[in-house]
């Protein structure tokens, strides 16, 4: 698979928003030895699509659907950074 | 240069970190065995920190950030509270957060290489090192 279609299957991924629903779309659309990858990807593709969600529950929703076990190790520190961030530099007006 | 010559000169950068770092902290030291999520603990602080070796940067313009090497790897496994990224010309630090801030904020998207000495594809972040600088938390001695 080339990376430029790796990465497209990654941003669909990381659509679905909810970390099982992610890794269900991963599991129906990349083939195993990709899997590992994918999940180590996912995190960079994951906080701004969480962080479009319209509500601060569904926010805190999506980061709480990432278990604490999740691989790689950190996955849900990652994101839950990454959401963070994000938003702080939304609301001092910096876009994305 | 290969494995054996990268690994000295990555160890003779931690080395050289090392000992500055001990001048103001006698207890700093080296994560001892096969320690991947920090390089350097400094007691006195609380902190650790990761030591990234890249001379490669000089000649390309961009810091690579790797996070997968055949199974997760470097940014996805340090637990560092800082990175020191060392060019041979600059020495860079940032909080992990920081480069995590970086790749979001720049939007930027990983890419795939073989190193001339690794068996594997490595996934990686290319980062200007003129953009990754500006999400630093010091420059020591070092030039966009």
């Amino acid at each position: 698979m080339k990376p430029a279609d790796f990465n497209a299957q990654i941003k669909f991924a990381a659509k679905k928003t909810y970390y099982p629903q992610c890794l269900k779309y991963i599991e129906d659309n990349l083939t195993p030895e990709f899997h590992d990858l994918a999940r180590a990807t996912l995190v960079y593709y994951l906080p701004s699509n969480i962080l479009d969600l319209p509500s601060k529950d569904e926010r805190r929703a999506a980061i709480e659907s990432i278990p604490h076990d999740a691989t790689p190790s950190h996955t849900r520190q990652l994101v839950e950074h990454g959401v963070k961030t994000l938003w702080q530099k939304e609301r001092n007006g910096i876009s994305r | 240069m290969g494995f054996q010559d990268d690994l000295k000169r990555g160890v003779a950068v931690e080395d050289d970190l090392l000992q500055r770092l001990r001048a103001i902290f006698p207890n700093a030291k080296r994560a001892e065995g096969l320690h991947p999520q920090w390089d350097i603990e400094i007691p006195e602080l609380g902190k650790t920190v990761e030591v990234k070796y890249d001379p490669m940067s000089q000649k390309t313009g961009n810091i690579v950030i790797e996070y997968y090497h055949n199974k997760p790897s470097a940014f996805s496994i340090s637990i560092a509270d800082y990175w020191v990224i060392v060019t041979g010309n600059g020495e860079y630090w940032f909080s992990r957060q920081g480069i995590l801030e970086c790749i979001l904020s720049e939007g930027l998207e990983p890419v795939c290489f073989t190193g001339t000495t690794d068996r594997h594809p490595k996934w990686v972040f290319l980062i200007p090192k003129c953009v990754l600088i500006r999400y630093s938390n010091a420059v020591l001695s070092g030039q966009p």
